[in-house]
C-alpha cells in the first residue's frame, strides 16, 4: 500500500517536474518580454519636435525594405540616395522629403504608420542640426 | 541611462559584424536552425535510423549532437535578449504574434527537453523524441516568422 503512494508520488513527480520547468520558464521568458525592460528611449533628434514617430525597429525593417535600395541598407549610402547615418538634418526636413519627395525621390513611398515608423528610425541615425 | 547604453551598445557590437541589428538576429538564428537540423539527424542516427546516410561512429554522432545543440544554445542567447529586452512582447500583425508567443515558450521547452534528457531513464522511450520535435517545431516556427519572412520580404545579406 505505502509502495503502491509512494510510486504514484514518483509518477505524478516524473510528470509534474517538466511541466513545472516548462510553465515557469516560459513565465519568466514572457514576463520578461512584457516588461520590456531596455525599451528604446526617444531618440534626440526626435526630442522637443512635434513629429509624430513610431517605433524605430519596425522602421529599420520598413526602411531596408523601401529606402534601403537608394540610401544603403541602415542608410550606410547607395548608388543614388545620400548617407543618412550621421547626417546633420533636422527629422522635420526627413518627414518634408518623405512626403513631398525631392531630387530623384519620388513623395510618399511610406505613409501611415509606416512614415512614422520610418521616421523613429531615421531619428536614431540623423544627428540634429545644431543651433 | 542604462537602457540607453544597453541598446547602443548591443547595436554596437553586432553592427561591427553585420549591417543591422536584424541582419544579425535573422543570421544567428539561421545558425541555429541549421544547428537544429544537425541535432534533428544525429538524434535520428542515434535512435537507429540514417545509419547508411551517417557512417560515423556512434560516439562521434553523440558529440557531434551535442554540441551541435550547446552552439545552437548559445546562437539563439542575443536574439532572444534583444528580442525580450530590447523589442518586448508584440502583438502587430498575426506573424508578429506568432513569433512573441513561440518565442515565450522557446526557452521553457529547452528545460524541458534538456530534464527530460538527464532524466530520460525514468521516462517512456518516446519521450525524448517528442521534447526534442517539439523544440524543433518551436525554433522551427520562430525561424519562419523572422529569418524566412526577412530572407523573402526584405534581403538576403549580412
Amino acid at each position: 500500500m505505502n509502495g503502491d503512494s509512494h510510486e504514484g508520488r514518483s509518477r505524478l513527480a516524473l510528470i509534474l517536474r517538466p511541466l513545472a520547468l516548462l510553465v515557469v520558464v516560459s513565465g519568466v521568458v514572457f514576463t520578461l518580454a512584457q516588461l520590456h525592460l531596455a525599451k528604446p528611449s526617444v531618440p534626440s533628434a526626435a526630442a522637443g519636435t512635434k513629429i509624430a514617430i513610431g517605433d524605430s525597429y519596425r522602421g529599420s525593417v520598413a526602411f531596408d525594405q523601401t529606402c534601403g535600395g537608394c540610401h544603403g541598407v541602415g542608410g550606410k549610402g547607395g548608388g543614388i540616395g545620400p548617407r543618412l547615418i550621421g547626417d546633420s538634418i533636422s527629422l522635420a526636413a526627413v518627414k518634408q522629403q518623405i512626403d513631398a519627395g525631392g531630387g530623384s525621390m519620388p513623395p510618399g513611398l511610406v505613409k501611415g504608420a509606416a512614415e512614422r515608423d520610418v521616421l523613429a528610425f531615421v531619428a536614431t541615425i540623423i544627428k540634429p542640426p545644431s543651433g | 541611462m542604462l537602457v540607453a547604453d544597453i541598446n547602443s551598445t548591443y547595436t554596437s557590437i553586432v553592427t561591427s559584424v553585420f549591417s543591422t541589428t536584424i541582419a544579425a538576429k535573422v543570421w544567428f538564428a539561421t545558425a541555429a536552425i541549421v544547428l537544429a537540423l544537425v541535432q534533428i539527424t544525429t538524434a535520428a542516427r542515434l535512435w537507429g535510423h540514417l545509419q547508411p546516410i551517417i557512417r560515423l561512429p556512434t560516439a562521434t554522432v553523440q558529440r557531434v549532437h551535442r554540441w551541435s545543440g550547446r552552439i545552437a544554445f548559445l546562437f539563439t542567447l542575443p536574439v532572444v535578449f534583444h528580442c525580450v529586452f530590447i523589442l518586448g512582447f508584440q502583438t502587430g500583425s498575426t506573424r508578429v504574434a506568432v513569433h512573441s508567443i513561440a518565442g515565450s515558450f522557446l526557452y521553457g521547452v529547452f528545460a524541458a527537453k534538456v530534464l527530460f534528457v538527464r532524466d530520460h531513464h525514468s521516462y517512456p522511450s518516446w519521450i525524448l523524441p517528442l521534447a526534442g520535435g517539439t523544440l524543433f517545431a518551436v525554433l522551427g516556427t520562430l525561424w519562419v516568422t523572422s529569418s524566412l519572412w526577412y530572407f523573402t520580404n526584405i534581403r538576403v545579406g549580412f
